[in-house]
């Protein structure tokens, strides 16, 4: 399998494990779990990129794609555990101002509980 | 290094060789002399390339065949994305403002900013009858 995701729960936030690629191929499964997400009204979404070798522009356009709906809710969309080079594209489009980073799950968990 | 490599490959225009290129391309880079980090971002940049190509010149016609190329001349490493389908004109591209882009949440757009940004330079033209998207990254 190219893409899969796990998804988790931990003090109200939705940790969604990814593993494998996300790219034009797999985005539509990464979009269709984001707006289970959203249907459910998870609205605190952390991203664990552990085991993602690689994000294209679709996946970036993905979360574009429900930022808005997920902010507007009081909620945010963080990332953790990626790798140099996924980090790399989200910081050479500046995507980095828009969604945070961190070095582990635990960093990006205790972001949550401090900043809501 | 001084070498010449040539290697040319045929997919059909589906996306699911996408993950299979980006494999391929990383190898290449390797046997190069990339390192990890541009091999990672040239293997990126030909994912976007090819899905431009499937998704605008071919409009996802699955029968369709896109060729990839990869030549070096001249301590560079050319990759050349050809197809049949529809021109992509250079000047119809169209580079979002980054600033707006992320304030608006805008989507789409952001292939071509990672060509750009990844490669050294990024060509599109037609020779023959076919049209072509050429990556050009220098090695080392």
């Amino acid at each position: 399998m190219e893409l899969e995701i796990l998804k988790e729960k931990k003090d109200g936030i939705t940790i969604m494990n990814i593993k494998g690629a996300i790219n034009a191929h797999t985005v539509n499964e990464f979009e269709k779990a984001l707006e289970q997400c959203l249907e459910n009204r998870e609205f605190k979404l952390l991203i664990n990129c552990k085991e993602l070798d690689y994000i294209s522009s679709a996946g970036l356009g993905a979360l574009m794609g429900v930022i808005e709906t997920v902010k507007t809710n009081g909620g945010d969309i963080k990332l953790c555990n990626t790798s140099n080079s996924v980090y790399r594209v989200f910081d050479i489009l500046g995507f980095t101002e828009l969604f945070q980073i961190f070095n582990s799950l635990e960093e990006g968990l205790k972001a949550f509980n401090k900043n809501g | 290094m001084d070498r010449n490599f040539y290697l040319k490959t045929t997919i059909k225009a589906d996306t699911e060789y996408l993950t299979l290129i980006n494999k391929l391309t990383s190898d290449i880079c390797k046997m190069l002399g990339f390192s990890e980090e541009n091999g990672k971002n040239i293997s990126l940049a030909v994912d976007e390339a090819v899905t431009n190509t499937i998704k605008h010149a071919y409009k996802m016609d699955n029968k369709k065949d896109i060729e990839i190329e990869y030549i070096t001349k001249e301590n560079e490493l050319i990759i050349k994305i050809l197809h049949t389908g529809i021109p992509i004109s250079p000047d119809k591209l169209v580079f979002p403002d980054m600033k707006e882009y992320l304030e608006k949440y805008k989507k789409g757009g952001l292939g071509i900013m990672l060509m750009i940004k990844f490669m050294d330079s990024v060509e599109y033209g037609s020779e023959n009858d076919r049209h072509f998207c050429k990556l050009t990254k220098k090695i080392g």
